[in-house]
């Protein structure tokens, strides 16, 4: 591979839905000029509200959703002739939100990861049948546990089955389409011990996408913020969580939940509902709920460089005090602490 | 990495012993019912006392009695043995048409879901067809073919397209939605393995319970054609012919009309039980 090339690059990336009536279809602009770029190895956190264009980001990257403007490249590739040529299935893989409707329920652990192998692989008989047995092995299941059906499965297990079939295409780059929103904190603690894990044997990168800033601040070495299809911020994980410039970043974490005394200080709190996108308002889509916005605010903001690999897309970037998390806080104590407990014990049973 | 958890089923066993209870009386005797008449109309060359088209016009009308079971019809033909080669025919008939025209109509259900462009198109077919009565299908090519089992075969066929239809399609849209369709194309598979595979294949359950309601609608539809003269002629044994027939000695010879209508009568019955049934287990597989 080009080393010059960063391992996926977004660049301008757009999405717009029509919708509405046959006579008044507007578009509706999901994603609107996104660009970020992943490195080899690297895991990007991608973070926003529902509707912010996230998932849609996710899919386009796997071309399961074609974009209406932008590129999308993987190692200096086009992802479209990526697509084309069937090459795009051994590079980019996801793992989908909901374990529960994202595995055939009619199929065996066996015949789910057999899928791809054999597609993939080339892989038949005895050889098809050990590489089964090594994958469920890679995401801790037992081999026993190949000829049972999906629904015999806890969530948990759930997702290692569906991260095992992601692996099965040996990609380069997976997708997390928020994997672990729909499990419970300890099993979340499990199933990013395992990414990372896997991060570390295989060389693999992620885009993680989520709408929890701690699970998120857990796995990646850099963090984008969406807001209404933009990046409204971008920056390495934890110069985001000591000094977050954009006023929307300050307010995610603001809301962190935080368990203690000190109660939170009142400041940088969200109003209002995110505008509908169909309804966008012109220059700075935060403006109208911001506290700092003033008039400039009605042209676009661009997206400014302010310290290394450090971008915000404010005009008052100057005028606005970095936002800092102390140091417990959006790490989820608790998150923290189980997947300690977890790794020790992987270590105490691998020695 | 140690394995984790040990994959134990969550299916809640006491909820499903409890449901089984409640309708096991009224299902058991269902498939009892649908075991004796089928049983019966396949093996009715060995079980039949009589031959069904033997005339013996010195034995006509007989009441039911040792001789005759069932009795006899106007020419003396032994009733009990019409009926079964009659259930015969008129299984033959409705699952013919059922299976075609549900294979027709799954399949159109399904690609219009699959190809969304062509959903307009489908939809709108499906809605065509569902607005002409069956009854005038089958008088339309009865009309134009003669009156045959054919077209009452094809007539049944036709109004069973539509139905399916929309609950495939129904149910495809369904299934679109789940993730692993999405997970399907993820990984590469091409379109006829996410069709058949993946959406037909999950569609399955719904379809087929759909088709055990509907398939007392179309042995009954398919009794009314023949009982109008549309399907099979007259000295054929077919359970709409068999109840037409008894029609005219109604007032002094009433098994004759009475026998055939309680074997639809029954065979339809214990069909709708079973497809309610199936209908509950499935929609709790579901939940």
């Amino acid at each position: 591979m080009n080393s010059r090339y960063p391992l996926l690059s977004v660049r301008d990336l757009e999405k717009t839905f029509p919708v509405g009536t046959f006579l008044r279809r507007r578009p509706v602009h999901a994603v609107n000029g996104v660009s970020f770029a992943i490195a080899s190895g690297e895991t990007l956190g991608l973070v926003g509200e529902s509707g912010s264009g996230k998932s849609t980001i996710g899919r386009m990257i796997l071309n399961l959703t074609a974009p209406t403007g932008g590129a999308i490249t993987f190692a200096g590739a086009d992802i479209a002739r990526l697509a084309a040529s069937g090459e795009i299935y051994r590079k980019v893989q996801i793992i989908f939100q909901d374990p529960h409707s994202s595995l055939h329920p009619r199929l065996t652990v066996r015949q789910l990861l057999a899928e791809p192998l054999r597609l993939h692989g080339g892989k038949t008989g005895r050889a098809l049948e050990s590489a089964v047995e090594r994958l469920l092995d890679d995401v801790g299941l037992a081999p026993e546990l190949a000829s049972r059906y999906p629904h015999q499965f806890s969530g948990g297990q759930r997702q290692r089955i569906g991260i095992a079939r992601a692996l099965a295409c040996e990609p380069e780059l997976i997708v997390c389409d928020e994997p672990v929103s729909a499990l419970d904190v300890s099993v979340q603690a499990q199933i990013i011990n395992l990414l990372k894990d896997l991060q570390e044997k295989r060389g693999l990168s992620y885009l993680f996408i989520a709408h929890d800033l701690a699970v998120v601040r857990h796995i990646s070495h850099r963090i984008a913020v969406l807001y209404l299809g933009e990046v409204v911020e971008s920056a390495p994980s934890e110069e985001l969580f000591s000094g977050a410039r954009h006023p929307y970043s300050q307010a995610l974490l603001a809301a962190i939940p935080r368990t203690g005394a000190a109660p939170g200080k009142p400041k940088a709190r969200l109003r209002g509902e995110p505008p509908s996108p169909i309804a966008r308002p012109a220059g700075c889509a935060f403006r109208a709920r911001c506290s700092y916005a003033t008039d400039l605010c009605g042209t676009p903001p661009p997206l400014r460089t302010i310290g290394a690999a450090h971008l915000v897309a404010c005009h008052h970037v100057e005028t606005i005090a970095p936002f800092a998390v102390d140091r417990t806080i959006g790490a989820s104590p608790r998150l923290a602490a189980l997947m300690r407990a977890f790794a020790a014990e992987e270590d105490g049973a691998s020695t | 990495m140690t394995p984790t958890g040990t994959g134990q089923s969550i299916s809640p066993r006491s909820a499903k012993r409890r449901r089984r209870a409640k309708g096991g009386v009224a299902t058991a005797m269902a498939v009892a019912i649908l075991a004796v008449i089928v049983g019966v109309a396949l093996l009715a060359p060995v079980l039949a006392p009589y031959d069904p088209y033997e005339v013996d016009l010195s034995a006509a009308l007989q009441p039911p009695g040792s001789a005759h079971l069932l009795g006899t019809d106007m020419q003396g033909r032994d009733l009990l043995s019409r009926i079964m080669y009659g259930t015969r025919l008129t299984l033959l008939t409705s699952l013919t048409a059922l299976v075609s025209g549900s294979v027709v109509g799954a399949l159109l259900g399904l690609a219009a879901v699959f190809f969304p462009s062509s959903d307009a198109v489908i939809g709108r077919l499906l809605d065509i067809l569902l607005s002409f009565p069956a009854i005038l299908f089958g008088l339309a090519l009865g009309a134009s073919l003669g009156p045959g089992l054919l077209p009452v075969t094809i007539a049944l066929s036709i109004a069973t397209v539509p139905e399916v239809g929309r609950i495939a399609r129904a149910a495809g849209l369904t299934i679109a939605r789940q993730e692993y369709m999405q997970s399907g194309r993820a990984i590469g598979l091409g379109k006829t393995t996410l069709f058949f595979k993946y959406l037909a294949w999950n569609c399955m359950p719904t379809i087929f319970v759909f088709l055990t309601l509907r398939f007392g609608f179309i042995i009954l539809l398919g009794a009314g054609l023949n009982f109008l003269g549309l399907g099979a002629a007259p000295p054929a044994a077919e359970l709409g012919v068999l109840a037409a027939e008894g029609r005219n000695v109604l007032a002094f010879a009433p098994h004759v009309a009475t026998y055939p209508s309680l074997t639809i009568f029954l065979l339809v019955l214990s069909l709708n039980v079973l497809g309610d049934v199936l209908r509950d287990k499935l929609d709790k597989r579901l939940l």
